[in-house]
């Protein structure tokens, strides 16, 4: 019988795994710490018999990173198939992994239970190796039950709190703080939506932890404008959560996004920020093109530069409206910071929304992804009316 | 102690850490910025706050997104001096601004070198 040790902080999601890896036919065993799991891994009763490792990034005392590349450091877990949970945004993570030695990266926004044991069936091909290392005395592991008892509404609940007091507080140390417990929080209900096959909410889940992660290497980026992507993601999610959808993640090519920017170097930023969320916008620096473009086709999104010579960011959404197909695009304004805050109402207005720069790239990833996701739904809803 | 004039983990950021990229990204930003400041001096000189206005709004963006912070915070005063339409700070703005990027320049050729 082929054995697989699971490694996942969260102990809804890991026992989700193990039933479907034991309905495989795999003998199963789950941690929920990473030093508790790397002590498993070389314990003999397991590692003289284990095939395989399924490995989530993000675990309490010790990421799976460093496992991986602890394993990876030691002859003996040469050949062990490592195969790796992480969030499809967090591209450097994976790349990381990658570089570590994963036998295979999964997206864990997208990759459903079964799909994961079909995938790892398919790709096993020989047992690892094992040896010994016993755990020092006196190791504590974490408690197995802690945090089995939460719910997504839970914690999408206490998310809601940590932004409420994100809001209250400049103390730097006091917010890095409310800022990991909140990278947590979006980590667990990225895992509970996507082996609850609510796609829609895992997949904008997994791109708020990959935006929370950049914010949280640079907690001087937390301003008006980015407590209130985050807020409008936290907001979103709970809407998504209540109806579940049960349907594909967006995909990159079936949307027409445009970018219009007079400036350069914001116009690269932009575009990137959107290629890092998976989507392939078409650029262009002149208003007047864009409004062609709007006339010409159907338009899913676009990001607009404000103060641009000739016709203004504002003119041209309006006129982008009056086009036949896109009354209803929605559309991300970007502007200075100092104007952000007198601007968001207004701009915020009929599905549209406001993006300060300079952002963190997943920061417009996200705000795109919900506008599209949010599109996506509003038709679905029509159509079945 | 002065702080640097310029925010590299922006530019890192654009460029996702290509050394290559990011030094070409630079020399745009310095020749662009070179010509913005060019033609900031000549509506200076006009006295045309709406020219002045867009010119400094361009460059202001320009160098939030690139992290050029120093050059950023003095454009930005730029742009409100024309957008309020008192222009009388402007030649000094621009004196300083011009200093700033020299800095710039500098702090780059260090970075590339090292």
């Amino acid at each position: 019988m082929k054995t697989i040790l699971i490694i996942e902080d969260d102990k809804v999601v890991a026992s989700i795994y193990e039933k479907k890896f034991q309905q495989a036919g795999f003998e199963v065993e789950c941690v929920h710490d990473g030093q508790e799991g790397f002590y498993r891994l070389h314990a003999p009763e397991l590692s003289t018999k284990l095939t395989a490792l399924v490995l989530d990034l993000m675990l309490p005392h010790i990421g799976g990173l460093d496992i991986l590349k602890k394993i990876r450091a030691q002859k003996r877990f040469d050949a062990l198939p490592v195969f790796v949970l992480t969030n499809a945004f967090l591209g450097e993570v994976g790349h990381e992994a990658q570089k570590a030695g994963a036998t295979h990266i999964f997206n864990k926004a997208t990759t459903t239970p079964k799909k994961l044991v079909e995938q790892i069936q398919s790709l096993l091909s020989k047992d690892g190796e094992a040896a010994w290392l016993e755990a020092p005395p006196g190791f504590q592991p974490s408690n197995p039950n802690a945090g089995a008892e939460q719910t997504i509404p839970g914690m999408i609940e206490q998310a809601r709190k940590c932004v409420q007091a994100l809001g209250k507080t400049i103390d730097p140390a006091v917010r890095q703080t409310l800022l990991l417990d909140l990278i947590k929080l979006t980590h667990g209900v990225t895992s509970r939506a996507s082996v609850g096959g609510m796609a829609t909410a895992a997949h904008v889940s997994s791109a708020l932890e990959a935006f929370l992660n950049e914010l949280g290497n640079r907690i001087t980026e937390l301003n008006p404008s980015t407590q209130h992507t985050i807020s409008m993601a936290v907001d979103f999610i709970a809407g998504v959560c209540r109806t579940p959808d049960h349907t594909e993640a967006v995909a990159s090519e079936s949307f027409n996004i445009l970018v219009v920017d007079d400036e350069r170097f914001s116009r690269h930023a932009a575009s990137h920020a959107l290629n890092k969320a998976g989507l392939k916008p078409l650029v262009t620096s002149l208003p007047s093109v864009a409004l062609q473009l709007a006339m010409e086709n159907k338009l899913d999104l676009v990001v607009s530069d404000v103060d641009m010579p000739g016709l203004n960011g504002f003119e041209l959404c309006k006129r982008i409206h009056t086009t036949p197909e896109n009354h209803d695009t929605p559309v991300v304004f970007v502007t200075g910071l100092t104007d952000f805050e007198s601007g968001v109402q207004a701009a915020s207005s009929g599905g549209n929304d406001l993006i300060a720069k300079p952002f963190l790239p997943m920061e417009l990833g996200l705000k795109a992804l919900m506008l599209l996701h949010r599109q996506k739904l509003a038709r679905k809803n029509a159509n079945s009316l | 102690m002065e702080a640097p004039p310029v925010d590299t983990i922006r530019l890192l950021d654009l460029t996702d850490g290509d050394r290559e990229e990011m030094r070409e990204f630079v020399e745009l930003y310095l020749q662009q910025t070179s010509e913005q400041l060019a033609g900031l001096k000549a509506a200076i000189e006009e006295r045309a706050a709406e020219k002045i206005r867009l010119l400094a709004h361009t460059g202001a963006g320009a160098s939030a997104t690139c992290g050029i912070t120093s050059m950023e915070t003095l454009l930005r005063e730029m742009e409100m001096c024309a957008r309020n339409k008192t222009l009388n700070d402007t030649p000094a703005l621009l004196e300083r601004a011009e200093i700033a990027l020299r800095r710039v320049r500098e702090f780059f050729e260090d970075y590339f070198e090292k």
